[in-house]
């Protein structure tokens, strides 16, 4: 992780997809590329099958956190999904939706 | 909160962090995780307090009774939070032992096991001697944890947590800007692409772009400057306008409901564009990569211009029609030359036609579109439809599968208690039973058989409602909504209902249809009565209308104790009530129409439904499970108690000040009673049955209510009965009951018959801030101290102004000094003096507003011996000396209003017909081409116009609104100025303006606001010197 922020969607159109773990979006190629920085171990990056099965393309908004410490749109959202336990520490662009991810 | 926030961040980092590492690790050597670790990471989600356990296990050399006691003293503090599910959850993720393998194990083995651990570690505790505290603390925690596995495993975090998370006033806000349609995401993302090229430069702490809000895109900061340093440059936000979303809303912008509308096959989904736009199709694939689903579609193709444009021939662009839905007949394409391929689908193995790149298979069109393109929201397929696509090759069993999808679509509170279900899914299907309770989407049913639990909790999609031939019912939505009629068969979903009015066979879904006892014959209305109607018999008994028949009605009476439906003919119907009254249930709350009501004893006890009508203290209620007599349930008031609030007025315009007055029952009486005596009748309808015309007089004349619950309601009185009256409210378009005496006939009213004293109660403005019954009435301690002070301020200034009769115009002392009489020895400021009525305004406000009127009558009364003075009461009276006020009334006191209400000096008792008074030494008050009220001869009134005023007062009248009937002579005494209403064309009668005209364009209580039409100034003028234009 480190404070590197993660992957900028590069377009925003039907490509975004949403990490179902941590709701980190990205467009398909970039997770086919380099996976979801913050759920390494889904090894997206490996097999590109498993992009489709770990990242989600319904999601109805996003939102981009450039200060997540003192964002408190981000600490309303996490707590949402507190399973999950996430805690943006860096820059990242995530999903909105929390219904999404409340049941695996 | 900053600080706040810095805590939080350090309870949780670590945390995070290390679930982070464990995941990872577990990854990497799963199963090889020792227990010591895995009991660490058990607890990882949980605070400090967890933390503590950790330690305590950990060096377990240490741990000792006095610890453990402590430790059990704060688990049961902690059953308060949610900490337990945490943990529970966490343990089973890790019992898994597998990365995104998110099943849940029963929780009784890791209750199991968890136990297993403890009793296995306990010989090793250093310091046994303390056994009964760890017995204690042993109990405590299966009792922890034994409950921890029947949580749910669920991550909802409490509704408490949440509250904590609420924006204050020190959290960044949200700015809502505006962005390129269409690019919102992109314009978000860039955003964060431009934060992190320009580092910490930007000072925008997220930015946020919904779906569902196209052509904006919210930035949250802390200033608007640093919104706005963040969107400069960018080509896709538009920096116009930076708009701050209220902190109450914050949460709103975030809460994102999810369509989750689980698009899956057999879906009934409806098209959003093209040519089947609104056509009913359904399902057969979901791409959820691609976004695309493929749906079967009844084809609307018209084979002739296939035939050609396959042909290579010139189509006419534009379709002039949309051809009628009709399945493909690959046989009749064959005829017409159009070439068919018969392909088998690699995915599926299924054969389709192809015909010019279209698949169809059994006559229907597959078609893959968008998901964008589909509408799967409130679908509502009709039966017709859902017949229709039943078509080839498909029994009625594939229906009933897919008709479950139509379950997606009911709306909330589907089910109600009482109905009778059977569930159509799962292991318990064809089980019947009747709804006990619904929540979110569980419902709990009764099942009727024996040896079942006494309740089950089933999912609503599960459900549907049952009926039974021979059942009664009525249709409550569809194209045939409104039909009743008998069932006489059911067929799974579809019940097929005998029509009571037409005989004829009506197929409908179960859920469209409630039982009900309630019988349309077709007509629903006789003459002016209608089915529910409350109407008054012949007899004075009353009752609601239950059923319309060809000559009669069936009538409920409004018999509390049993139920008396009688048959009654339309002569015998005397009238339909129509006026709203309240009433008091059982622990005195007002009942109001619509009311949700409980009816407590009788008969009927038990029921509950809102109140449809209200009449002398018997409510009808509608139950709609009530099978007999439509639902309608008779009973009284006060074996019945409203459930939930009431919401007396509070929806309704204006209303919310009278629901909450209505509260206040009593405090009217307590300060008034020492005024009594004189609040009491021979002070009004004194003044009233001066003009010798009775009761009758009251009719039509403006009154403002002065005690009980509508309390400084103005209104209009539309008939006298007895000792109360009935006022149609000006705010609130209904017809309320007052006492009689509990009204004041101040406002603005055109009846010419006044006396001089009610100048003092003039001041009862109908700036209502008099009708808060918090204030006491008479506060003798404020009214004598503020009154000088502005009165003091504001005489003089008016004296000056419009009565030149006032020896002393400005300096105040000379006013004081030499009109002595005028107001230290006023009996007006003496508390409980007769003349106080100033007092019942109760704010500071209305109390000072009521002092220049009130000096004003003071100054006029002494002088009412002498004829010259007569007619000076009146200061808008532009034909006295010096007359041409140099500014209008209400300006005149505006600075010196404190709450900046148009304070109207006149809009107190200052009558616009108060010349009349005077009679003889009448200016052209009256102005013509207004239109007015003429009476004539005993109390009727006729409209007519003015068109000329003549110099003795009197005018001529062109009768009819548009002024076209006979021209008639009146006297000023006898008319009344027709009052404008918002919209109208007005005549400006007094002040400066007096004699222009414009429009009035709003009507704030007694303040009119006109627009001239010459000058097109805005003016706040009294409304009594308003008149309607003809």
């Amino acid at each position: 992780m480190g404070s590197a922020a993660a992957q900028i969607p590069t377009s925003f159109g039907q490509e975004l997809r949403a990490c179902l773990r941590c709701r980190l979006v990205k467009t398909y190629d970039q997770f086919r590329e380099s996976g979801c920085e913050n759920c390494a171990f889904f090894k997206m990056d490996e097999d590109h099958e498993r992009v489709v099965d770990c990242t989600t393309p319904n999601f109805t908004g996003i939102i981009s956190v450039m200060d997540p410490s003192r964002s408190w749109a981000a600490r309303w959202l996490r707590i949402e999904s507190k399973s999950r336990q996430l805690k943006l520490s860096i820059k990242e662009v995530m999903a909105l939706d929390n219904e999404l991810f409340k049941t695996p | 909160m900053p600080r706040r926030r810095d805590e939080d961040e350090d309870d949780l980092e670590p945390e995070e962090d290390e679930e982070e590492a464990y995941d990872e690790e577990e990854d990497e050597d799963e199963g090889r995780g020792g227990r010591k670790r895995r009991r660490r990471s058990s607890f990882i989600d949980d605070a400090a307090e967890e933390d503590d356990e950790e330690e305590e296990e950990d060096d377990e050399d240490d741990y000792d009774g006095g610890g453990g006691r402590r430790r059990a003293k704060r688990r049961s503090g902690s059953e308060f939070f949610d900490l337990e599910a945490a943990v529970d959850s966490d343990e089973d993720e890790e019992e898994e032992e597998g990365e995104d393998d998110f099943i849940v194990e029963s929780g009784a083995d890791l209750q199991d096991e968890e136990d297993g651990r403890r009793l296995h570690r306990r010989p090793m505790l250093p310091r046994e001697d303390d056994q009964e505290d760890v017995e204690a603390l042993e109990r405590s925690i299966q009792a922890r944890y034994a409950r921890s596995s029947h949580a749910e495993y669920d991550e909802e975090t409490t509704d408490v947590e949440q509250q904590a998370l609420l924006p204050s006033i020190r959290d960044p806000k949200l700015w809502m800007v505006k962005c390129a349609i269409g690019h919102e995401r992109e314009a978000a993302v860039c955003l964060m692409q431009k934060c992190i090229d320009k580092g910490t430069e930007l000072q925008i702490r997220s930015a946020i772009a919904l779906d569902h809000l196209k052509n904006y895109i919210y930035i949250e900061a802390d200033k608007e400057a640093h919104v706005r340093e963040a969107i400069k440059g960018m080509r896709n936000i538009y920096s116009a306008k930076v708009m701050l979303v209220p902190i109450k809303e914050m949460t709103d912008v975030l809460s994102v409901e999810s369509k989750a509308v689980d698009l899956s096959r057999d879906t009934w989904v409806r098209m959003k564009i093209g040519t089947y736009k609104g056509d009913l199709a359904k399902v057969v694939d979901v791409d959820n990569v691609r976004q695309r689903v493929t749906v079967k579609l009844i084809p609307r193709i018209d084979l002739q211009a296939l035939a050609s444009k396959l042909e290579g021939r010139e189509v006419p662009k534009k379709k002039a029609f949309t051809p009628p839905p009709r399945f493909m007949n690959v046989d009749e394409a064959r005829e017409m030359h159009i070439r068919v391929e018969r392909r088998r689908d690699p995915m599926t193995g299924d054969y389709f036609e192809n015909i010019g790149g279209m698949m169809f298979k059994d006559g229907f069109l597959y078609k893959t579109v968008s998901m964008k393109s589909i509408s799967t929201q409130n679908t509502q397929p009709s039966f017709d439809e859902l017949e229709k696509f039943r078509q080839p090759g498909e029994n009625g069993d594939g229906d009933m599968a897919s008709l479950s999808t139509l379950f997606a679509n009911r709306k909330k509170g589907h089910f109600m208690k009482g109905d009778r279900v059977i569930i159509v899914k799962g292991d318990l299907k064809n089980l019947k039973g009747s709804v006990e309770k619904v929540e979110e989407d569980t419902v709990h049913i009764k099942p009727n058989e024996k040896g079942l639990p006494r309740t089950l909790a089933i999912s609503d999609k599960e459900l549907c409602k049952y009926f039974e031939p021979g059942n009664h019912v009525k249709v409550v939505s569809g194209a045939t909504e409104g039909a009743t009629g008998m069932v006489v068969s059911v067929q799974g979903h579809v019940v097929n209902i005998v029509s009571d009015t037409t005989k004829e066979l009506i197929r409908v879904f179960a859920d469209n249809v409630v039982e009900s006892s309630e019988v349309t014959s077709g007509i629903t209305r006789i003459g002016e009565y209608e089915l529910h109607d409350l109407v008054l018999l012949d007899n004075m008994s009353f009752g609601v209308i239950i059923r319309v028949e060809s000559e009669a009605f069936q009538v409920l009476k409004g018999v509390p104790d049993r139920p008396e439906v009688a048959l009654v003919r339309l002569r015998e119907i005397k009238y339909k009530i129509e006026k709203k009254t309240c009433a008091q249930d059982r622990s005195k709350n007002t009942i109001s129409v619509k009311d949700v009501v409980k009816i407590l004893e009788g008969p009927c006890k038990g029921k509950q439904g809102p109140v449809e009508h209200i009449f002398r203290g018997v409510l009808f209620v509608y139950d709609r499970h009530h099978l007999e007599h439509a639902g309608f349930i008779c009973a009284k008031s006060q074996s019945c108690v409203v459930v939930g609030g009431s919401r007396a007025n509070g929806d309704r315009n204006g209303g919310s000040l009278a629901s909450r007055f209505s509260h206040f029952k009593t405090p009217p009486r307590v300060p008034q009673s020492p005024r009594l005596p004189r609040g009491g009748p021979p002070l009004h309808p004194g003044g009233r049955h001066r003009g010798g015309r009775g009761h009758d007089a009251l009719v039509g004349a403006a009154i403002k209510v002065r005690q009980g619950p509508y309390k400084g309601y103005k209104g209009r009185v539309v008939d006298v009965k007895g000792p109360s009256i009935r006022v149609e409210l000006e705010s609130q378009m209904k017809v309320v009951t007052v006492d009689r005496n509990h009204i004041s006939d101040n406002v603005n009213v055109s009846t010419p018959f006044r006396d001089t004293s009610r100048y003092g109660s003039g001041s009862e403005t109908p700036m209502h801030p008099s009708r808060t019954p918090l204030h006491p009435y008479t506060t003798p301690m404020r009214d004598p101290g503020a009154t000088p002070i502005h009165d003091g301020m504001r005489t003089p200034m008016r004296d000056r102004a419009w009565n030149p009769y006032t020896p002393m115009s400005p300096p105040r002392d000379n006013w004081e000094d030499g009109n002595p009489a005028s107001w230290v020895a006023s009996p007006q400021y003496q508390p409980g003096s007769p003349r106080s009525r100033t007092y019942e305004a109760p704010t500071p406000g209305s109390g000072w507003a009521n002092t220049p009127s009130g000096s004003y009558s003071e100054a006029g009364t002494p002088r009412d011996s002498s004829p010259a003075y007569v007619n000076a009461p009146s200061p808008y009276l532009p034909s006295t000396p010096g007359g041409q006020l140099p500014m209008t009334p209400s300006s005149a006191y505006l600075p010196g209003t404190p709450g900046g209400q148009p304070m109207t000096p006149g809009g107190g008792g200052l009558d616009i017909m108060s010349p009349v008074v005077g009679g003889d030494n009448e200016g052209p008050w009256l102005l013509p081409d207004i239109l007015v009220n003429v009476r004539r001869s005993g109390d009727d009134t006729i409209v007519g116009v003015i068109r000329d005023v003549l110099p003795d007062g009197s005018c001529r009248i062109a009768l009819g609104s548009s002024g076209n009937g006979e021209t008639i002579t009146a006297l000023p005494s006898d008319i009344e100025i027709v009052t404008p209403r918002k919209t109208d064309r007005v005549k400006i009668l007094g002040g400066a303006q007096r004699g222009a005209t414009g429009k009035l364009v709003g009507v704030d209580a007694a303040d009119g606001i006109v627009k001239e039409d010459d000058t097109l100034d805005i003016h706040i003028l009294n409304m009594s010197i308003l008149a309607k234009l003809a």
